[in-house]
């Protein structure tokens, strides 16, 4: 997949696209490493943060 | 208790689910950048089931003092003290935003409908979009970006509505930024799909289609994070992918 985005994106810089394929089924809290991106050139995902309003 | 979960849509798609008034913040690194793309796909679920875009609407009503920012929704970009992106708030009083808190169903502009649910300020239509500095609202909003989200999905087009930001500046250590975001018939869809995949992403942040703009406006603080809030009880935001994409 990212050698196939690579190609197609040809002249773009940089990306990063994330959805949650690889994200167990369950619940979420805090602090989390959601992994599956697929990036190229220098832009990344950092480690998502969840919470809630009152 | 929980934040959010994770839910499988379909086969292909697996969604994350923002509880009852959580956000998640998603920090990215894309340095230097000076048209810099991003986009989501989102849709609407009830509160209580995680497949129901039914029965959502709601009203979070403005007293005649102000509601705090947690009672509006904000998606889009942020930084520390910063968001650009879609909201139904309005400053300029940082702690007090006027007007109703609203979620209504609508047709795809700002008018009365049952395809799509459309989030609104209850004092005017446009306030749906804008630049915030420091909880203020900084800058013009423009009229025509209103989002729809999925009520009926065969009619709307699909399940999932994608949403994007194009943030402009002239050069890379500048804090002006300008917003593009596409407008049509006061619409800033920029798509609906039952395959809300990364590809259809890509594709659509490749070419940016017409537009209103946002700014310029001097910030405080560059973006860096996307930003996803959902202020409303009776519904929670669901979240399907998103990207990034530096065009230069």
């Amino acid at each position: 997949m990212l050698r196939l985005l690579k190609g197609i994106f040809g002249t773009v810089e940089a990306y990063a696209l994330l959805d949650f394929e690889a994200v167990p089924i369950g619940d979420l809290t805090g602090t989390v490493q959601l992994g599956g991106e697929v990036d190229a050139g220098n832009c990344r995902f950092e480690t998502a943060q969840f919470g809630s309003r009152t | 208790m929980a934040d959010a979960q994770v839910f499988q849509k379909t086969p292909a798609d697996k969604v994350i689910i923002l509880n009852v008034r959580a956000f998640e913040i998603h920090p990215f690194l894309a340095p230097d950048w000076l048209d810099l793309r991003v986009g989501f796909f989102l849709s609407l679920t009830s509160e209580a089931g995680n497949d129901d875009p039914a029965a959502l609407a709601e009203t979070i009503p403005d007293d005649g003092r102000g509601l705090p920012a947690q009672e509006h929704y904000f998606i889009g970009v942020g930084g520390d003290n910063v968001f650009i992106g879609f909201s139904n708030a309005t400053g300029p009083d940082p702690t007090n935003y006027k007007g109703d808190s609203m979620l209504v169903s609508s047709d795809a502009g700002i008018g009365v409908g049952t395809d799509f649910w459309r989030p609104k300020n209850g004092d005017n239509d446009r306030i749906t979009a804008g630049i915030f500095d420091r909880g203020r609202l900084i800058g013009s909003t423009p009229l025509g970006l209103q989002q729809h989200f999925p009520q009926n999905p065969v009619a709307a087009g699909g399940y999932a509505v994608m949403l994007g930001l194009q943030l402009l500046r002239d050069n890379p250590s500048s804090r002006t930024i300008r917003a593009m975001i596409k407008s049509d018939a006061n619409s800033a869809d920029m798509a609906y799909s039952d395959t809300p995949t990364l590809d259809v992403i890509r594709t659509q942040l490749e070419t940016w289609p017409p537009s209103q703009q946002l700014g310029p406006v001097t910030l405080s603080n560059v973006p860096n994070r996307f930003y996803f809030y959902w202020p409303f009880r009776q519904s929670r935001l669901r979240i399907h992918s998103y990207g990034i994409l530096k065009a230069k």
